[in-house]
């Protein structure tokens, strides 16, 4: 086993997992909550892998087929730029394996750590973090889906807080030592624009239109 | 098989999709062209965008609880020498605590 890869399982655990794993607990008990089964809610957890896209997908009930999938493709499109600025940093035979795995939280962590190791530890570090996180994501979406119904709702709403606690603080320790600042503030700044569309607009539309209004605004601003 | 499959195989499919044309769009960029400085600063506003509507959007917990439990998160993260897991655990503190206040 590549010492990166080894290294990259273990700065997975941490915060990163518990963060992680209190997103999926709550995936799994409103999985059995909306009626599906375990096999199903693993199969999201796996092959969607992007909580935003999975939640919308419990939506997907008989004559809300087709809504449920736009919509969760609407709410993971960032995996498309987010692949993009992954690409450069794992270039290489094992790129492809990557592909799967590209979502918030490795991708997170993977953006402010590959720089700072070598090429050839790139690819492995991501692997063996991403597989770590990805492992933690299907354990927990079981775990949940097995104790559903024995946590209180004040639980599992505190366990969906868990994530976006876990992001605002990567998002302020990247601007407190000088990280994208720009893109991320630009970001923040043209989220309320979100609350301005009209009612029944998918809130993915508005993360999408925030990201690449603020996104594009920081990169123009960079550009000057 | 269960109505929410076919749902579920065709948003796999469209996912993989999404990340393979994104990490094939790049493949031959260096890691300074415009394009992925652009792509990356548009994620990185998304991750943004995406933490400040979780905290300002109607959810299950009030707004003002919100609030408080990412104020408290950041003083204890930032007072504990930027550690994540101490953040973490007042944010949910608070947020639980000025929930119970807000009834």
């Amino acid at each position: 086993m590549h010492p990166a890869f080894r290294l990259g399982a273990w700065e997975a655990l941490g915060a990163h997992t518990i963060a992680m794993a209190a997103t999926f607990i709550a995936f799994g008990a409103a999985v059995r909550a909306s009626g599906f089964g375990l096999g199903w809610g693993l199969a999201s957890s796996a092959g969607v892998y992007g909580m935003a896209g999975q939640m919308v997908l419990l939506g997907a009930h008989p004559g809300a087929g087709t809504a449920a999938v736009a919509g969760a493709i609407m709410a993971n499109a960032r995996f498309l730029p987010m692949a993009a600025a992954l690409a450069p940093l794992v270039r290489g035979r094992l790129a492809p394996l990557c592909v799967p795995f590209v979502a918030i939280t490795p991708w997170a962590a993977a953006m402010r750590r590959l720089p700072g190791l070598a090429p050839p530890e790139r690819a492995p570090w991501f692997l063996g973090f991403a597989l770590a996180a990805w492992t933690t994501g299907l354990l927990t979406t079981a775990f949940g889906y097995g104790i559903a119904g024995q946590l209180s709702p004040t639980v599992l709403r505190l366990l969906l807080m868990a994530n976006v606690l876990y992001f605002a603080l990567m998002v302020t320790a990247g601007l407190a030592r000088g990280g994208p600042w720009r893109a991320s503030l630009a970001g923040a700044a043209a989220a309320p624009l979100a609350l301005l569309l009209p009612a029944g607009t998918p809130p993915a539309w508005g993360i999408l239109g925030a990201a690449l209004i603020g996104g594009t605004a920081a990169f123009l601003l960079r550009r000057r | 098989m269960h109505q929410g499959w076919p749902p579920l195989l065709a948003a796999i499919a469209a996912m993989l999709a999404l990340r393979g044309l994104g990490m094939a769009l790049a493949w031959r960029l260096p890691p300074g062209h415009p394009a992925i400085t652009w792509a990356t600063a548009v994620s990185e506003a998304a991750l943004a965008a995406w933490v400040v509507l979780a905290l300002l959007s109607p959810g299950p917990w009030p707004i003002p609880a919100r609030l408080a439990g990412v104020a408290a998160a950041l003083i204890a993260f930032f007072a504990t020498g930027q550690r994540l897991l101490p953040g973490m655990a007042a944010g949910l503190a608070a947020i639980w605590l000025a929930g119970q206040l807000l009834g």
